[in-house]
């Protein structure tokens, strides 16, 4: 019997032992600087995405914690369909945003990559995450494979407006009246926040804006719990994540109602959008999407980057991940490495703007 | 609807397969300390994606019960907690396997697992629409109570040790503090040298395990491990056998830990672990035994596992009824969902009656085969107290260490966490300060500040709210004020004691 169990004990040390062993990663290193990679006329560089992919092992992280938020999601299921058509092993750990960033801006090879969306400038814009550490510039910013089109800021069904621009009306006319908005801080539904302060500041005054206040906490079920306790007036979620919400049949004191879309109409939904409200900051319409990248360490090769721009290509185009990121709420986009670069670049120096004419985020919370 | 045929495309061999597959996994992954139920699911949530919906679900589920039940084993055989809710676990388990009587213990804690198990499922199946409505009735203020309350076990649990007790619990929620402050994602408590490794604070699992499984293996090592030092009462043949007449006087216990256990599972956001805690204190309150809670009492081990198994049925009630998992394994199963492509929301019942009856279903099966494969092996599992400890302790350490890596998917600053509290647990006892207390204020600390910013955020930062929320509010203060008074009048009583022994 003895004998039995320490067999036992050595058989799971060692399957403890392999496991720690899959953690590791292995590595095709990349080409030696003389080694120059095969460029077309164009001075782009050519590389057989199956050639160079198979049998790589690379780990994902993500800037969230959660295997059931959209970050997650997108990101498992474009990196699954990779792996099965180039025979790679992609795996995507949810480490956060903090431990994410420090990952990509240190990482040395190809074998780490992040997968993230716009919170990977935002942050630092917000000053969550140090500009000196942190930039887009000390990273390769890479494919894009999806976008949210559901950013949106809901309220109670009962509540006495039914847009973000009636939600202003409404505070003009009750100007003892504080209402809460519940968000988190340095991300996207700060940015959405900031959006509708300024466009209150600019349209009935700083006065009435200054009872505007951000509630801040965490996922969309806080939130929820936080509309529902009374604790704010109206909540930042996907859209997809509260539909439930809005349909008929569900109790009056859970029920919601989509007061704003930050970026484009949804198909089948009249929800309003940010734009259709007039929502703008100084004449400026105010439109914002979430996207989704991918961003590697500065130490990627040209090729790993070629190499990971055809695999996007080549998966985000199929109907079959077109119809899976549609079921799950979001939408398929396929811009290359140096799209992205260009958009995302122009799209981080637009929000700065914004950023700069807010108050401060501390100003706001309460 | 058609009960036959759901009860036909639910027992098929593909997911009676699934059900027993989830269960013995569950159950590896809640008894190797530093892994738990949350992580079980999550590891096998990708899998469910070639499957579907009703086979992921008696899959996730397998793993759901089967890890809450697993993390008794290591709690009772070697005094290591296998999750975070099996701490109360230890506190009786481990004394009766040090007088040879683990396998009884074993056999007690799967069956307080099943009865647990059981109770919260006939709440989800029959009372979840009124428990759904009182759960919402609980806002950030009630749920700092609740919270607040659950810490008086602090107190309970440092009899003779009162003041060291407060302090080592204030020192744990003051280290749950360090990290990212949600509200303005600024560090804090950090110094500036860790501001990357402590970005988010110590993580639980590696504090957890650091502090109770190697700080323990350390002093054991400075003791050494001669012949001399093995405790001969643990092989004692004559110990006390299981039988199910252990359970006798013990309904109002299983039916209040239960409730307890099932209660803090419908509370979204209030963690599990404090469904034990919590339990565990009542337990101790009520009892007519008091000084032998702590020593080996089987009152003790059923409170705990009936409460942290009752749990399970608790966290699915707002889970199905609102849309809001009730903790955080139930947070992930929508994971399961979301890759099916569907939304879980407040009409989940109506519009899925099919897919409820199968939770309902498979919960029943699962928390039966949990039942079935712990408790007729149990002989031989808990022949592993017989196995050398120092064969045994390579082993656990690797696995420890293995647990805090994979505890936030591949950190290695978490396995530095682990030798730190290792150190500190060590010296906690050298100091004989208590670490318990410790333990419980940094598991609670993060969502008491969570619960009373949310509360002073929601009044405008007026603290009389905490007072004037209505009748809920009240009796919670009642029971946080009852709970320490009668730990105090304890402390002086036992002071007094100890005086006259003296004399």
């Amino acid at each position: 019997m003895k004998k039995l169990l320490c067999l036992m004990l050595v058989m799971v040390m060692a399957f403890s032992l392999v496991a720690c062993g899959g953690t590791t990663t292995t590595t095709t290193p990349a080409p030696a600087a003389s080694e120059a990679p095969a460029e077309n006329e164009g001075g782009e560089v050519e590389v057989d995405p199956a050639e160079f992919l198979k049998g790589k092992t690379i780990r994902v992280v993500i800037g969230s914690t959660s295997v059931t938020g959209d970050t997650y999601l997108t990101s498992d299921l474009v990196t699954r369909m990779i792996s099965e058509k180039y025979e790679c092993n992609i795996k995507v750990d949810p480490i956060g945003a903090g431990r994410a960033l420090e990952e990509i801006v240190t990482v040395k090879g190809e074998d780490t990559i992040m997968m993230f969306h716009d919170m990977t400038y935002l942050g630092v814009l917000f000053g969550a995450y140090d500009e000196e550490d942190y930039k887009l510039e000390n990273m390769i910013v890479g494919a894009s494979y999806g976008f949210n089109p559901g950013d949106s800021f809901s309220a109670v069904a009962s509540a006495p407006y039914d847009t973000i621009a009636e939600l202003g009306q409404w505070m003009s006319e009750n100007p003892t009246e504080t209402v809460r908005l519940a968000v988190e801080a340095g991300g996207v539904s700060q940015l959405g926040f900031n959006a509708i302060y300024m466009w209150i500041s600019e349209t009935y005054g700083e006065e009435i804006a200054a009872n505007l206040k951000a509630f801040v906490t965490g996922s969309t079920d806080e939130k929820l719990q936080a509309l529902w306790d009374g604790n704010c007036q109206g909540i930042y979620a996907a859209a997809s994540a509260v539909e439930e919400y809005t349909l008929d049949g569900v109790d009056d004191q859970l029920k919601l109602k989509v007061i704003g879309l930050m970026g484009g109409s949804i198909e089948g939904k009249d929800w309003p959008t940010f734009e259709e409200q007039g929502i703008a900051i100084g004449g400026t319409p105010f439109v914002f999407t979430k996207e989704y990248i991918a961003c590697y360490g500065l130490g990627a090769s040209k090729e790993f980057v070629a190499a990971m721009d055809a695999a996007f290509e080549d998966v985000c185009n199929s109907t079959e991940y077109i119809e899976a990121i549609e079921a799950l709420g979001y939408k398929a986009q396929c811009l290359t490495s140096e799209e992205v670069n260009e958009h995302i670049y122009n799209k981080r120096a637009e929000m700065a703007a914004v950023i700069a004419n807010c108050p401060s985020f501390d100003d706001l919370v309460g | 609807m058609d009960y036959m045929s759901l009860f036909a495309s639910i027992f098929t061999l593909q997911n009676l397969t699934m059900a027993a597959l989830g269960v013995v996994m569950g159950i590896i992954f809640g008894a190797i300390p530093g892994m738990t139920a949350t992580m079980a699911v999550a590891v096998f949530l990708p899998l469910t994606y070639a499957y579907d919906l009703q086979t992921s679900l008696i899959l996730l589920l397998g793993l759901y019960v089967g890890g809450i039940s697993g993390g008794l084993v290591p709690a009772i055989l070697i005094n290591i907690p296998g999750t975070p809710s099996s701490i109360t676990t230890c506190f009786d388990g481990y004394p009766m396997t040090l007088r040879g009587e683990g396998e009884r213990a074993l056999k007690i804690g799967v069956t307080a697992s099943l009865l647990g198990g059981l109770f919260s499922l006939a709440c989800l199946w029959l009372f979840t629409p009124p428990l759904a409505q009182l759960a919402i009735k609980f806002s950030a203020v009630e749920k700092f109570l609740v919270i607040l309350f659950a810490m008086t076990i602090i107190a309970a649990l440092s009899k003779g040790k009162m003041k060291e007790g407060i302090w080592m619990g204030l020192l744990g929620v003051l280290i749950a503090m360090m990290g990212t402050f949600d509200d303005n994602n600024k560090l804090r408590l950090v110094p500036d040298l860790f501001r990357k490794e402590l970005i988010y604070g110590f993580s639980l699992l590696p504090v957890l395990i650091g502090l109770f499984a190697l700080g323990q293996m350390l002093e054991e090592a400075e003791r050494g491990m001669p012949k001399e030092n093995v405790d001969s009462a643990m092989f004692n043949k004559d110990a006390r056998k299981f039988s199910f007449s252990d359970f006798k006087g013990q309904t109002i216990n299983v039916l209040r830990s239960s409730a307890l256990g099932t209660f803090m599972g419908i509370l979204p956001g209030v963690g599990g672990s404090a469904a034990s805690l919590m339990a565990y204190s009542q337990t101790k309150n009520f009892s007519k035994n008091k000084d032998e809670l702590g020593k080996g009492a089987t009152e003790g081990l059923i409170s705990s596992e009936s409460a942290n198994n009752g749990l399970t049925g608790g966290a699915l009630i707002p889970l199905l009824s609102m849309g809001i998992p009730g903790d955080s394994t139930t947070a992930v199963l929508v994971g399961a969902f979301a890759l099916q492509g569907m939304s879980i929301g407040p009409l989940f019942i109506t519009k899925y009656p099919d897919l409820w009856y199968t939770i309902l279903i498979a919960l029943v099966l699962c928390n039966l085969l949990m039942f079935a494969v712990m408790f007729f092996p149990i002989k031989l599992i808990a022949k592993i107290v017989r196995v050398p400890k120092q064969r045994m302790y390579p082993v656990i350490i690797l696995m420890c260490v293995v647990g805090a890596y994979a505890a936030n998917y591949g950190v290695m600053f978490d396995v530095w966490s682990l030798v730190i509290f290792a150190v500190l647990g060590y010296l906690f006892s050298k100091l004989k300060l208590p670490a318990t207390p410790f333990l419980i204020g940094f598991i609670l600390g993060g969502d008491l500040e969570h619960y009373f910013v949310d509360a002073l955020k929601g009044s405008g930062g007026d603290l009389t709210v905490f007072f004037t929320r209505g009748p809920i509010c009240w009796v919670l203060w009642l029971m946080i004020l009852a709970s320490v008074a009668y730990a105090v009048i304890q402390e002086r009583g036992s002071k007094k004691e100890a005086k006259k022994e003296a004399e």
